[in-house]
């Protein structure tokens, strides 16, 4: 009998953990979901302050032009002044960086940090946490006043800078904040959206927080991290140009 | 007249107007020793650039795979093939070592500081201590660290404000790009600011093939270490012969370009190059080529001042010896055996400029190399450990030499030539010719 009741017992985790990881990437679904833009292009102001402790801060503004539904998208750098016109073009794998000084374009990759920021060139694409990782781990936390699942994930294949990651996912199913793992385990970069906002009945985070784990400096005694905001404005889904993804969009809008 | 008579009186001769010789030997010496300075130190220099290379590379001659389905991850999987290869190709080497390299996608972090290196090699330390001479690091010591250890330039340890004993993160890409992390301990700090030296550093090799998510006997290339480059063209083909027999290989690489085209094209797996070290050199032959061009010329102009100051000098000379000359020939000596004479007698003035030369020039050298240039730009490439050092070659040598020997004979072959064939009462008389 008591043989019996820990087979039961045992089969019912396993049940029970099945349920979860199947909820868990159900709820990766969602998150995807919520920012992704299948039907339509999407486009948005970025402005990104870089605050290296005891360096001082330093700003990038740029205007993101994203088409998921062809894995496409376009940055324009229009701040500083000596970076004007550099532009990004994302074509399916391929990531190509136009400089308008050497009028020449280099490809380069999606896991390279964005203009020198914590911000990754991945960051600017469509969220894919569904398809790139495994549910490990599913638990309830709570952030601030946030009441959210906690979401241990392992990466699925070899396309993803982090193999490991940690997501907070609040009740309304938006994810709230993300710590990337090292292959070893070790905590590499935490990312916080505190606020979004919506477009039709889509969402798009309002701030970004990145917090480099591994960088900082000691400033009046304690050690205090390096970090990246990114703010977005004017988000519209309005449909934009075909040629507006191309090369030559880049080499014009540098002229 | 016998030889030795004539040899016998050039000496005397030599002795015996050594005063008016003197300017002529201080001239013919110290071009020497400039000629010779100039040369040991333009070698010595290109010898940097090269022991900079070999101890970069990791030989002189290299076999690498560069795998396609991992991003052309550099990256050898069948050692047994390749040394199989090695050994069929009856090349004899002094020395064989496997390095695994992550280039630029090693980031070393301490204290919330970060700097990105241009390679993190993994090196096999017993295989290799005699390339790190200055760090005091060998395989008995690396046994005995607990932690994984690493060795960083002097330009990351500044960077980061660290020295020998601390703590570092090691964060590397995977061969599938996927980031991944590790504690080293520094055990040593290179004092190498060279080109190739600035932000490298080296690790176990087994230590960053796990860290890499690569098989411990797996490696980025072989590098095979030979006495000199001499004859390397014809080693590179016969080794490429034999690794096209028994690996899929890549054609003939003779030069940098034909090795950026071939890495252009895709193929499934890995494929296998071979590569000189004048091959990756190739980048910085303009460099060489520049600074021996440069060399040549200095070479040249002191060569000219040294010869037009020898004819000056031998003219006067000789004008100021014709009686002597003259009455050498009253007494039935042969125009011939005059000119032997005064050949002979600067052939003795070229010896010992020579030797005065040669002490004058290794003073010349020792002087410069007291200063530390390591702070010029762009010219630590020349330099072992800030500092200037000199090599002359045997054939260089003799070249040298030749150079004072033929200036001496330039010099003189007009002047004698003259005084032999002047007027013999006129110059008997010490009239002016």
């Amino acid at each position: 009998m008591r043989k019996i009741c820990i087979i039961i017992g045992l089969f019912c985790l396993i049940i029970l953990n099945g349920v979860s990881a199947v909820d868990g990437q159900v709820l990766l679904k969602q998150a995807d979901a919520l920012v992704n833009f299948p039907e339509t292009d999407f486009s948005a102001e970025y402005s990104i302050v870089r605050d290296v402790p005891g360096e001082g801060k330093s700003s990038t503004e740029c205007v993101i032009f994203r088409r998921d539904s062809e894995e496409k998208y376009v940055i324009v750098i229009t701040e500083p002044e000596i970076n004007k016109g550099q532009g990004y073009l994302k074509q399916g794998d391929t990531l190509w960086f136009y400089d308008p000084e050497s009028r020449k374009f280099n490809s380069t990759s999606s896991k390279n940090r964005f203009q020198n920021t914590n911000a990754r060139n991945s960051d600017f694409t469509r969220s894919t946490l569904a398809a790139d990782y495994d549910v490990e781990k599913t638990e309830s936390a709570k952030l601030g006043r946030y009441n959210c699942t906690l979401l241990t994930l392992k990466a699925n294949n070899d396309g993803v800078t982090y193999p490991g990651m940690k997501l907070w996912i609040s009740e309304d199913g938006l994810v709230r904040k993300y710590e990337d793992y090292s292959l070893s385990g070790r905590l590499m970069r935490t990312t916080a959206i505190p606020s979004y906002q919506t477009v039709g009945k889509k969402f798009i985070p309002k701030y970004i927080l990145i917090v480099e784990n591994l960088e900082g400096a000691v400033v009046d005694g304690k050690f205090v991290n390096e970090k990246t905001q990114i703010t977005i404005t004017n988000p519209s889904l309005a449909r934009q140009a075909d040629s507006l993804f191309s090369k030559t969009f880049l080499e014009n809008i540098s002229q | 007249m016998q030889l030795r008579y004539k040899l016998r009186l050039a000496g005397r001769y030599l002795r015996g107007h050594f005063r008016r010789y003197i300017f002529l030997l201080i001239a013919l010496s110290f071009g020497f020793s400039l000629i010779t300075a100039l040369t040991s130190i333009s070698n010595g220099m290109i010898d940097n650039v090269y022991t900079g290379a070999e101890t970069h590379y990791g030989g002189h001659l290299f076999i690498l795979g560069f795998d396609k389905d991992h991003d052309t991850a550099i990256r050898i999987t069948d050692d047994a093939l390749v040394s199989a290869a090695v050994a069929a190709s009856d090349i004899e080497y002094e020395k064989i070592v496997r390095r695994t390299n992550c280039f630029e996608r090693g980031v070393i972090y301490f204290n919330g500081k970060a700097v990105r290196q241009k390679n993190v090699f993994g090196i096999d330390i017993e295989n290799e201590t005699d390339s790190f001479p200055d760090t005091g690091f060998d395989a008995e010591t690396a046994g005995a660290v607990g932690l994984p250890w690493i060795m960083l330039s002097k330009m990351t340890a500044e960077e980061l404000h660290l020295q020998s004993g601390d703590k570092v993160i090691l964060e590397v890409e995977t061969i599938t790009g996927q980031k991944n992390t590790a504690e080293c301990l520094v055990t040593a700090v290179m004092n190498d600011s060279s080109l190739f030296g600035s932000f490298r550093s080296f690790t176990d090799r087994r230590f960053l093939n796990d860290l890499m998510g690569m098989a411990q006997d797996e490696y980025s290339s072989m590098g095979l270490y030979f006495r000199n480059l001499r004859g390397i063209g014809e080693k590179a083909r016969r080794l490429q012969a034999a690794v096209e027999t028994v690996l899929p290989a890549a054609p003939e690489i003779a030069e940098k370009a034909d090795l950026t085209y071939q890495l252009s094209q895709q193929w499934p797996g890995i494929r296998y190059f071979v590569v000189s070290l004048p091959v990756y050199m190739s980048e910085i032959v303009d460099l060489i080529s520049a600074l021996e061009a440069g060399s040549y010329a200095a070479f040249a102009v002191l060569a000219l001042i040294l010869l037009a100051s020898s004819l000056v000098t031998y003219r006067l000379l000789l004008h100021e010896r014709r009686t002597e000359i003259a009455t050498m020939r009253a007494l039935g000596f042969h125009g011939r055996t005059i000119l032997n004479i005064l050949f002979f007698e600067g052939a003795g003035l070229a010896v010992i400029s020579v030797l005065i030369g040669y002490l004058l020039s290794r003073l010349i050298i020792m002087l410069l190399s007291l200063f530390s240039y390591g702070s010029i730009p762009g010219f630590e490439i020349f330099l072992n450990n800030g500092r200037l050092t000199s090599s002359l070659p045997p054939e260089l040598f003799i070249v040298n030499i030749a150079v004072v020997f033929a200036t001496v004979g330039l010099a003189m072959i007009f002047p004698a030539g003259r005084s032999v064939r002047h007027d013999l009462a006129k110059a008997l008389s010490g009239g002016d010719f």
